[in-house]
């Protein structure tokens, strides 16, 4: 009994110890706007911002215009990471193609890909491919780079004591090189996080009639702060939801690491 | 001469010459005309300094590299690619590091498609024989190195394999954990008679569990002396040290690889 209060005092001490930094900075905001350190035209402040989801919520828009975006960012993610592994597994068993296609890839990968966001449109239309293409793009040179890496990476005597029990090259690069290398494709995914929301919302920005990018750049030219704010809101905590998914799905499958030893001195 | 295994040669080694060649083209000679046989069910050990080549010739005779010139028959037949019979012990650890202890011991067997259940009885028989009892759903970074390298052992025992290559497997332990696993070999191989090819610079280990030792001089190598270690089996590798026998073998073979490794320190 006394063991399981600890237990939750602790769990809400260390919720707090994660919380505080973003209740001081409510709190700084939400002051700073009513004593007069901050114009709420430009600002907003948080009471405001929480009566806008409220209605956001209640008039139903939020989940429609949430609901466009997560589906452009899923799909992006879900084409990137996949079409990444692949192209990378291609690329990292044949030194030819490699030879080929691995400076083009470099190269393209230099380019700021948001630039081409206004293409994508007129090319895919305004609908949500032009967006999950804008992303997938995004994901894509991220996860692939990574599994790429990782596969040069991979232990050749692993590789050749499996070779010599006789493992076929289709088995060598499932029970080998796919496992040695899902450290490195979710490291890429984690990346990929990110650029898949920025990669639908910019979509979004340049053209299209719903979805939270949508959302954001029509009130800014209404000047309704409160509403850029709390679809940014929005946003943050989808940020954090993957994150903790993606946390998860690492603690799944790489348990069999070694933990990181922090009490070690580096 | 007459030893107990003089029957079938299991590999016949011929004129073996080999060379590396850097990105120049420059050649590098490391086997110069090697000529050895290796008979069934017979324990032979390659000794000679480092760098002379004994991995390669391991290398070429499980097929995964091809000889410059010369020949390398297994029973009758030219080794042509890499072959299902033999069990190849490197000195690095070699486990999967995502697989449990059991499912490691399983991965030879799953490779060649037997079923879950038998692979799984057949690693759980294999890992109490091994004293690794209650570990065989922990992950190989749980493991100390003489576990692992036992694991290392039996992922190679679940196939039978009717051949055995160890290329230095015990190089990175200590002494004592050395000795330990010395003594598993042994057991392992009066067990089940195999032919074992063992390689290895530590002389003590080679007089240790040998019927035959092979001394290579320094690179490009050749086969410089062949010796036959008379001491009885079972052998102790604990005992053996104290053996007269065993010192006045030791001795001789000293003298043969003393001079290899002295050149190659002058050098």
């Amino acid at each position: 009994m006394i063991k399981a209060l600890n237990l939750i005092f602790t769990n809400a001490k260390e919720l707090g110890i994660r919380l505080s930094g973003f209740i001081i900075l409510i709190l700084f905001w939400e002051t700073a706007v009513r004593i007069g350190w901050l114009n709420p035209f430009y600002t907003s402040q948080p009471t405001g911002i929480y009566s806008d989801l409220i209605d956001f919520y209640e008039s139903g828009l939020l989940w429609r215009h949430t609901s466009v975006t997560l589906k452009a960012t899923l799909w992006g993610l879900f084409f990137g990471s996949v079409s990444g592994i692949i192209v990378a597994f291609i690329l990292g068993f044949s030194q030819t193609l490699a030879k080929v296609f691995e400076p083009l890839i470099t190269g393209l990968y230099g380019i700021p890909k948001l630039a081409l966001a206004p293409i994508f449109v007129l090319w895919f239309g305004l609908g949500i491919e032009s967006k999950i293409i804008m992303s997938g793009l995004l994901v894509f040179f991220l996860v692939f780079f990574s599994t790429y890496g990782g596969i040069q990476d991979v232990d050749r005597n692993i590789v050749r004591s499996i070779r010599l029990m006789g493992a076929t090259p289709f088995q060598i690069k499932y029970k080998v090189y796919l496992p040695a290398t899902a450290p490195w494709i979710l490291a890429g995914i984690k990346g990929g996080l990110g650029a898949s929301l920025i990669g639908a919302i910019v979509g979004e920005y340049m053209g299209a009639s719903a979805g939270l990018g949508w959302m954001i750049s029509y009130s800014t030219s209404f000047f309704q702060v409160e509403r850029v704010m709390s679809c940014i809101f929005i946003l943050f905590l989808i940020g954090i939801i993957f994150n903790g998914i993606l946390k998860i799905f690492e603690r799944v499958l790489l348990r069999w690491r070694a933990p990181a030893d922090f009490d070690q001195p580096l | 001469m007459d030893y107990p295994h003089q029957n079938m040669p299991v590999f016949q080694v011929s004129e073996l010459h080999h060379s590396f060649y850097s990105k120049k083209k420059e050649e590098t000679k490391v086997l110069n005309g090697i000529d050895f046989q290796v008979f069934e069910n017979e324990f032979v050990a390659i000794v000679g300094p480092s760098g002379c080549g004994k991995s390669t010739i391991l290398n070429l005779m499980s097929g995964l590299i091809k000889p410059t010139k010369g020949s390398i028959r297994l029973r009758d037949r030219e080794i042509s690619s890499v072959h299902s019979s033999i069990g190849y012990i490197a000195q690095s650890d070699t486990l999967l590091p995502w697989r449990t202890v059991r499912r490691n011991v399983e991965v030879g067997l799953e490779i060649r498609g037997v079923e879950k259940e038998k692979r799984r009885e057949i690693a759980m028989e294999l890992i109490k024989k091994a004293e690794l009892e209650g570990f065989e759903d922990a992950y190989p970074h749980q493991l100390s190195g003489g576990m692992r390298k036992r694991v290392d052992i039996i992922k190679v025992l679940a196939v039978e394999p009717e051949i055995i290559f160890m290329d230095e497997p015990f190089a990175s332990l200590d002494v004592f954990t050395r000795e330990i696993l010395q003594k598993y070999v042994l057991k392992i191989w009066s067990e089940n008679q195999r032919t074992i090819v063992f390689i290895t610079h530590d002389l003590t280990e080679a007089i240790t569990l040998a019927d035959r030792i092979f001394i290579l001089s320094q690179r490009p190598a050749k086969l410089k002396s062949t010796h036959h270690i008379d001491l009885k089996r079972p052998r102790d590798p604990e005992e053996l040290k104290f053996n007269p026998r065993f010192l006045q073998l030791y001795e001789g073979i000293w003298k043969d690889l003393k001079s290899e490794v002295e050149m190659q320190v002058k050098k």
